[in-house]
């Protein structure tokens, strides 16, 4: 029996998604890793007084819509687009199919994980910068940064 | 890769494949529990969608069984599940402290298990996941490491069982025994099961491979020729009590019940160099086991020690000597070795040092030693390698040799790496 913090769980879970991702294995595997690794950061973003991924993400939405949604039901809402629900979970009334772009959701669920971790640790651990290098060229980096800096400060992180 | 139907069947079969994968490999623990149980969850509801009945029904069943109160099916299953630290991993509340006291290899094994029966009732068990799992619990679940010695005694004809005698041979008889079904995964707890270090209140002066001992039967010796059990006993009580005495414990023991089932030994490094120490076996002569005054040495204070080292000396469950041994695959081994290691922790020791071997299936056939795989899931990390004292000369052993390099060579082992010794380290601080 040992004694661990959750954020060792978060991120040892974190590493092993990076580095299935960028080794080409299995996007559902990563995809659960990633969502449970923010499942942990989310938290400890919160508590260390920054602004969280979701957070961020639901001050977005209000933006655009004008009303803040709650934040447990955003939190389904990402989770459920990023394809971490059906990883994790099979109701009696669910199909035996899905229909996910498992590629592009693994991508996001790291996106949104590495953000939180980002937010508590910086980004110079070389999974991180792996992830971000990967990122930067195969997610159109120099394109996002573009657009990143024409918007309003309102919809920037803090 | 865009848009696609998947079967949930696939996404939890390849969730499952990837934490046996990273389970058999040694990667991140963690990932292998959330993987496993996220694939659980999906493929016990198709289990039920089938008309067939999941792990944790047939769990409540028997609890029920017991005459227990009924608890509900959903909170039976989140009670199993928190026993695997699977929801600890993927959630933190507010107000929580985030901390957790787990064994992850224990819920990862059991978590792959769970996951396993529902994917064998929904695609049988030949698969090549499910055949992957078992070939690997074949090679490193305990029953392959009832006993690892420090200073093995080579016998003359591998693959012969030895009869015990006074200088000891360390065969292993008894069969391996297939992962199995759901049955054997249940049966393979031991309710109750004390790990606990050695003081000098209760001695285990002589070993278990005979079977298990109790405080009752510890001075009953099995009668069996060349060993003077009378004498090893005036010679062992005393030394055990003193190193006891002087370090706080010098072995871990597992007692199921009234029955010692599992010991580890260890000794301070400084007491295994002294003159006299010998191999420290105890039911051996010198040197293969400590001088029959080796009780009157004076033992320097572990703050006296500059390279406070403990070493393993051996490790037996069950009863290494019969052809049935109950005890092992139960994962007493590797409790015991966790079980030291948070005692040396606790008593001001910076590293443990244990002897093993390449994985080579001859080595647990005739020795019984674990390979260094064994050690590496505890933490362990190979410090030195050399060719084993006993396995220089060629002569000696050519036929055993031979042997151990023919099937070296067939698992991709070099042949010249088949006869060495491996030192694994742990550094404990």
């Amino acid at each position: 029996m040992s004694r661990f913090h959750k954020y060792d769980a978060a991120k040892a879970q974190l590493q092993t998604a990076v580095s299935m991702f960028l080794e080409g294995c299995d996007r559902s595997s990563v995809i659960t890793l990633a969502g449970a690794a923010s499942g942990i950061l989310d938290e400890l973003v919160r508590r260390s007084g920054q602004e969280t991924f979701l957070d961020y993400a639901r001050r977005v939405q209000r933006e655009r819509s004008g009303e803040m949604p709650k934040r447990t039901a955003y939190s389904h809402h990402i989770n459920t687009r990023l394809g971490v629900i059906a990883h994790k979970h099979l109701w009696p009334d669910d199909s035996d199919t899905i229909e996910l772009d498992l590629n592009e959701q693994a991508a996001g669920a790291l996106t949104r994980a590495i953000g939180d971790y980002i937010s508590l640790n910086g980004e110079e651990e070389p999974f991180v910068k792996a992830f971000l290098s990967w990122s930067w060229h195969n997610q159109d980096g120099p394109g996002i940064m573009e657009r990143f800096r024409q918007a309003p400060k309102r919809l920037k992180p803090k | 890769m865009s848009i696609q139907i998947y079967s949930r069947f696939e996404l939890a079969e390849n969730q499952l494949t990837s934490a046996i994968g990273l389970f058999v490999s040694g990667r991140d623990r963690f990932s292998v529990i959330t993987l496993a149980g996220a694939a659980d969850v999906i493929l016990s509801r198709l289990v039920m969608n089938e008309g067939k009945e999941t792990f944790t029904q047939r769990l409540a069943k028997k609890e029920a069984a017991k005459g227990g109160a009924p608890i509900p099916l959903p909170t039976y299953g989140r009670a199993v599940n928190d026993l695997l630290f699977i929801n600890q991993l993927k959630h933190m509340d507010e107000g929580e402290d985030g901390f957790i006291d787990l064994d992850v290899e224990e819920c990862a094994l059991a978590a792959i298990s769970k996951a396993l029966v529902s994917y064998v009732a929904l695609a049988g068990d030949q698969k090549d996941i499910v055949l992957a799992f078992k070939a690997w619990a074949r090679q490193n679940l305990d029953h392959m490491v009832p006993k690892v010695v420090r200073t093995p005694v080579w016998p003359m004809r591998p693959n012969t069982r030895m009869e015990p005698t006074a200088v000891g041979p360390l065969a292993r008889p008894g069969a391996r025994g297939s992962f199995g079904t759901l049955a054997d995964k249940e049966s393979m707890m031991i309710e109750d099961l004390v790990v606990e270090p050695m003081t000098d209140v209760f001695v285990l002066w002589r070993c278990l491979h005979w079977g298990p001992i109790t405080r009752c039967s510890v001075d009953q010796c099995p009668s069996t020729d060349g060993i003077t059990w009378e004498r090893y006993r005036q010679r062992n009580l005393p030394l055990l009590r003193k190193i006891a005495k002087t370090y706080g414990a010098c072995a871990i023991l597992a007692r199921d019940g009234d029955h010692i089932v599992g010991q580890l030994r260890f000794y301070p490094k400084v007491i295994c160099d002294l003159k006299g120490a010998g191999g420290l076996c105890l039911q051996q002569d010198h040197p293969a086991g400590p001088s029959e005054d080796f009780a009157d040495h004076d033992f320097p204070p572990l703050a006296q020690i500059e390279d406070k080292i403990l070493v393993v000396h051996c490790v037996m469950t069950g009863s290494p000597l019969q052809r049935e041994n109950s005890y092992q695959r139960k994962g007493i081994a590797t409790r015991m070795v966790r079980a030291l290691i948070q005692w040396a922790k606790a008593n001001g020791w910076e590293r443990i040092e244990a002897d093993s071997f390449e994985d080579i299936p001859i080595i647990y056939e005739v020795t019984g030693s674990a390979g260094h795989t064994f050690w590496e899931k505890l933490g362990f990390r190979m410090v030195d390698r050399h060719v084993h004292p006993e396995l220089q000369d060629r002569s000696k052993f050519a036929e055993f040799i031979t042997t151990l390099e023919e099937q070296a060579k067939a698992i991709g082992i070099p042949p010249e790496q088949a006869r060495d010794r491996l030192v694994m380290r742990l550094d404990v601080t």
